[in-house]
């Protein structure tokens, strides 16, 4: 496709290769990748041994049925959490070592999030709200950037609004702007259209959609939904902590079908 | 039942919460089992202390007159020595003894008398009608032998061995003695006190005797042996049973000490309502994380009763436990306080004093108040519709709509409060009605903030936000949104604060108010470097060769002698002083109500202002004084304020001397001459004076050293009193905190995820606290120095008003500096959240 390789050389490469893993760009990476919860016989293996490229540009999806590790390796890949053993590097940088005040910047510089719950701070207006990393970073917002994604995001008329006053599916395009504001290396978005009615949670899922074929933005979703997952480029499948397959260009029905078969 | 066990597993769950409820009750309540262990362990103090009456007194005879009221030309009053041997030889009689005492003049050896009241009394220092017990060294035996009392002792910084000159009237010789003992006198008795056997106190003089101490014997009641006395000593002096009087004594003492109880009760009072201020915004916080299991609650068939029940219930239990700590920590407190007392002084009776019954009230008004406070919290908690469990319910402040209620209330208690203000300082007539009116004025200047706090305050966090907006981004703006979030609550925590902030700044302007004062008053009554007067009041004053010799010190620039006496002008009588004010110019510089000082001369008079408001004459009028037959009449130069040095008839001296001819050189005041400084000048004064014990030398300075002692500890005492409110509010502060902590875990787990370090997460909670410090220091500030200035001009206490601009400054920011640390543990905990708890959806 004309527009994927036109984006492809319009973005710098990040570092391109791990032995023998072959592959253009990746934005972000696991490499066996394990994460235990408690200890002895409490343990919990929530991720297994997970080795997985996330390719730059694109939409992925992560599925997986309840218990399969799905958020966890979402936490891991954003820094929001540490993992056990394994590696995770994000844009070329290795997370694994780094302090909290690390990755408390690479989250701020690099990262993107939008919730299940919206989270959005109750006290700040919408357009607070969606400059809040850049603020975080001392960064003045750049205008240009950002009235184009309120624009597109339908919110030109809300940046004065306050949470409380806007509805469920507006508070989510917040959080999305907020997300995209800062050009990050991925967003990750936590079963973002979980809260919404099925019009707001399409519409919005075809603003993710086109943020990533318009501005070639990398976006990791985890969600449970086959009709939210079709929105995605490819979809990665987990179960018990392992990799469980993947589906390219995936569809509800091919979806569904792929989780039948993991008994989800 | 149900109800106290869902609370008992409530409190299992997280007994640090049930603390954290009851904190400020806790101090609260630790202050006022502090207060009955004070007053209890002072009272019995008192009753074991050495009583002014003897141990083996039966009947105690006192003069009619007391020896004081002696004077120079009359002979001693007082009872008659002879007196103890007729009755002695009264049936039922063991032993007597005359206690003599009289007025001394007391310097060290070589130098002038001390300007402090003392006095010679005589004791026997052993056997069971001695005053006095030896504490240091050995009772005083021969002639030029004597003890003083410690108080005494230290004030000068005498001890045992040390030898010190007595003079005992102003036509007396000097007596040099040592002191060999230091003893513990009666109670509140020994400031000035020289004592002595008989002999050597009669030679020291005390000429009078002024009590005669009656034992009784085995088996004869006092109250029939104080009849016969009285019977023999009537006409002479009064016959009082000892055990009677003792009891009146204690009686007085007592009463002096529940007065002490009351004020503190005052204050204890104060505490209990603000921390009742505090649990209740603590319950409304605790109610509002609870919105949804309560809504649980009620979604499985909890009535609303049983809700509001266990609500009750949790905070009479947290009341309990806040009660019983508070005490306990009281109790721990005296028992240091006592052990450190004991340390310093040596008051072998001083055991700390614990009712138990005192103690379980207050647990039991600890309770009551946790309980009262959480009422409203807990009724309104239960009304939480059983829907609420079903959806997501973010913590929102009730009862927003009301604001134009708010503000008609305000303005009507502020309307009130204004009026009584007016009131008050249009009458400015110093009584208790003026300061009643005062006082209600306060309570409904409190009501007005209380009822506009939500909004004055959400006003004033963002005027203090916008004015420090450069310091701090985001965390600055995430803690004005927090504060304004929950106006109400914002407003409980402020307002006990902003209360105890009040009533320590109105302590200081008092403070300072007095100091200024005392300041006015010593240049005014006090207007020269040094100031000689004599020992003896009664005395010849002053001689005219040392006035010449201090007049021909080189070190003395601005000399003056004035003379006084007693005149009347018609049944309006007082001091007349003569002095020549051209000789001593400082001395115009008085505070003049009308006329001018400078018109004083010859043929004109002063008046003290209240002097001149009693005789209705003004500058320009005249007036004829007359003293024993003679009479002078003058024209009102001036009238003046301070009549400290200028008398309330300011004459010239020779018209004084027209109206009393033998009137006696009282003061001469001194100022350094140009080139010398105030301190060659004493050394100059001390050398020429050297051994005159007639004449006490006094520096302002000295006078204004022990005022600052005085006011020091009182300043201490006062603020430690009002310093406690302030604790509670502090504790409230932190509680609110902490509970808004875990209130806010999504949040700061949000801001975490998107790149706010730890410090910023903490920062944003120091910015509230701050921003919680300066609102209450602002209103807090404003209002007490207000009505500081308002109960010091209605009650007319001090001739000046000063504002202590810098104590003020230094109280905002100690407060502040307070918030700061009280918030150090909630901001610890913040940073501490996981930006993983934020995708936690409950």
């Amino acid at each position: 496709m004309s527009s994927e390789q036109r984006l492809d050389a319009a973005r710098p490469a990040p570092s391109s290769t791990v032995a023998g893993v072959p592959t253009a760009r990746v934005a972000a990476r696991t490499v066996d990748l394990a994460k235990v919860y408690g200890r002895g016989e409490a343990a919990v293996r929530a991720l297994d041994g997970v080795t997985l490229d996330i390719h730059a540009g694109r939409f992925t999806a992560v599925m997986g049925p309840s218990g399969s590790g799905k958020s966890t390796l979402m936490h891991c890949l954003a820094g929001l959490d540490d993992a056990t053993s394994g590696q995770v590097s994000l844009g070329g940088t290795e997370l694994t070592g780094l302090s909290d005040r690390e990755l408390t910047k690479l989250r701020r510089d690099r990262v993107g999030f939008v919730f299940q719950a919206f989270n959005l701070l109750p006290q700040l207006t919408a357009q607070e709200n969606i400059t809040l990393p850049l603020e975080l970073a001392g960064r003045q917002p750049d205008s240009g950037w950002l009235a184009e994604i309120v624009t597109v995001l339908g919110l030109a008329q809300r940046l004065r609004h306050r949470p409380a006053e806007l509805s469920g599916g507006q508070q989510q395009r917040v959080a999305v702007a907020r997300a995209l504001v800062t050009r990050p290396d991925v967003v990750f978005a936590d079963e973002p259209t979980g809260n919404l009615d099925s019009r707001s949670g399409n519409e919005l899922l075809g603003f993710l959609r086109s943020s990533v074929q318009d501005y070639g933005q990398t976006i990791v979703m985890v969600t449970h939904d086959p009709v939210a997952a079709s929105y995605a480029d490819r979809v990665v499948l987990l179960a018990d902590g392992q990799l469980a397959g993947e589906i390219y260009r995936p569809t509800p029905d091919s979806v569904l079908d792929a989780l039948k078969r993991l008994g989800a | 039942m149900t109800v106290f066990r869902s609370v008992l597993a409530e409190v299992r769950q997280r007994p640090a919460r049930l603390l954290l409820t009851g904190l400020a009750v806790l101090v609260a309540t630790a202050f006022a089992a502090g207060t009955l262990l004070f007053t209890d362990t002072l009272r019995a103090t008192v009753r074991d202390g050495v009583s002014g009456v003897p141990e083996g007194a039966a009947v105690v005879v006192d003069a009619r007159h007391p020896a004081a009221g002696e004077t120079a030309e009359g002979g001693p009053e007082g009872l008659d020595p002879a007196l103890a041997t007729r009755v002695a030889e009264l049936p039922g009689v063991a032993d007597t003894r005359a206690v003599r005492e009289g007025p001394v003049a007391l310097a060290r050896t070589g130098g002038t008398a001390d300007p402090g009241y003392w006095r010679v009394v005589s004791d026997s220092f052993q056997g069971s009608l001695s005053s006095y017990q030896i504490l240091r060294g050995s009772a005083p035996s021969g002639p030029g032998e004597v003890a003083l009392t410690r108080e005494a002792a230290d004030r000068l910084g005498l001890g045992v061995g040390d030898r010190v000159v007595l003079r005992p009237g102003a036509d007396a010789a000097d007596r040099e003695v040592t002191v060999t003992a230091l003893t513990l006198g009666p109670f509140l008795e020994g400031s000035g006190t020289v004592v002595a056997p008989d002999d050597t106190a009669a030679e020291l003089g005390a000429r009078s005797v002024s009590r005669l101490l009656v034992a009784a014997q085995p088996g004869v009641a006092p109250a029939e042996l104080t009849k016969h006395v009285a019977n023999l000593v009537s006409g002479q002096g009064k016959a009082h049973d000892a055990g009677q009087l003792r009891q009146e004594r204690l009686a007085e003492h007592v009463r002096s000490f529940d007065q002490v109880l009351v004020l503190l009760s005052i204050f204890t009072g104060m505490a209990m309502v603000s921390a009742a201020i505090v649990v209740a915004a603590t319950f409304r916080i605790v109610v509002a994380q609870r919105r949804r299991q309560t809504a649980l609650l009620r979604c499985v068939g909890a009535g609303r009763g049983q809700v509001v029940a266990s609500l009750l219930a949790e905070a009479a239990l947290s009341g309990l436990v806040a009660g019983v700590l508070g005490a306990v920590l009281a109790w721990l407190l005296g028992q240091g306080t006592v052990a450190l007392v004991r340390n310093w002084l040596d008051q072998p009776q001083l055991h700390l004093q614990v009712s138990l019954g005192g103690l379980v009230l207050c647990v039991g008004l600890a309770v009551l108040v946790t309980v009262l406070a959480a009422v409203l919290p807990a009724v309104s908690g239960s009304r939480v519709p059983p829907v609420a469990a079903l959806g997501a319910a973010p913590t929102v402040d009730v009862g927003q709509g009301v604001t134009r209620l708010r503000w008609v209330l305000a303005g009507l208690l502020a309307t009130g409060s204004g009026g009584l203000a007016a009131l008050a300082l249009a009458t400015s007539r110093g009584d208790l009605p003026t300061l009643t009116a005062v006082a209600c004025s306060g309570m409904l200047a409190f009501g007005a903030l209380a009822a506009a706090a939500p909004i004055i305050l959400s006003r004033l966090a963002r005027l203090l936000a916008w004015l420090v907006q450069d310091l701090g981004k985001i965390p600055l703006r995430v803690a004005v949104g927090n504060v304004l979030r929950m106006p109400r609550r914002t407003a409980a925590t402020t307002l006990v604060l902003a209360l105890g902030v009040a009533m320590v700044s109105a302590v200081l302007v008092g403070v300072s108010s007095a100091r200024a004062s005392v300041d006015e008053q010593l240049a005014g009554s006090r207007p020269a470097a040094l100031v000689i007067s004599p020992a003896f009041p009664d005395g010849p004053g002053i001689a005219p060769e040392v006035v010449s010799e201090l007049r021909a010190l080189p070190a003395a620039g601005y000399v003056t002698a004035s003379t006084e006496t007693r005149a009347g002008v018609g049944d309006v009588r007082g001091l007349a002083r003569g002095t020549e004010l051209s000789e001593f110019p400082p001395l115009r510089r008085g505070v003049v109500y009308e006329g001018a000082l400078t018109d004083l001369g010859p043929g004109r008079v002063g008046l003290y202002k209240d002097v001149a408001e009693r005789l209705g004459k003004h500058a320009g009028d005249q007036l004829t004084l007359h003293k024993d037959g003679r009479r002078v009449t003058l024209t009102v130069a001036a009238v003046y304020r301070n009549a400290g040095s200028l008398g309330s008839f300011a004459l010239n001296p020779t018209d004084l001397a027209a109206l009393d001819p033998s009137a006696r050189v009282t003061r001469v005041l001194l100022d350094p001459a140009p080139n010398h400084d105030r301190n060659q000048l004493r050394a100059a004064v001390d050398r020429a004076l050297a051994g005159n014990t007639n004449v006490v030398v006094q520096a302002p300075g000295d006078e204004r050293a022990a005022f600052e002692e005085i006011s020091r500890v009182a300043t201490l005492i006062a603020l430690g009193l009002v310093g406690i409110t302030v604790l509670v509010a502090v504790v409230g502060v932190g509680t609110t905190l902490s509970l808004s902590v875990v209130e806010r875990t999504q949040e700061s787990g949000l801001l975490r995820a998107l790149g706010l370090q730890r410090a910023g997460v903490a920062a944003a909670l120091a910015w509230e606290a701050v921003l919680f410090g300066g609102s209450a220091a602002v209103l807090g500030i404003t209002a007490g120095t207000g009505y500081g200035v308002l109960t010091l001009t209605a009650m007319s206490v001090f001739e000046v008003i000063a504002i202590p601009y810098e104590q003020l400054v230094v109280v905002a920011l100690g407060l502040v500096a307070l918030l700061l640390v009280a918030s150090a543990g909630p901001a610890r905990r913040a940073s501490r959240t996981t930006p993983l708890q934020a995708l936690a959806t409950e």
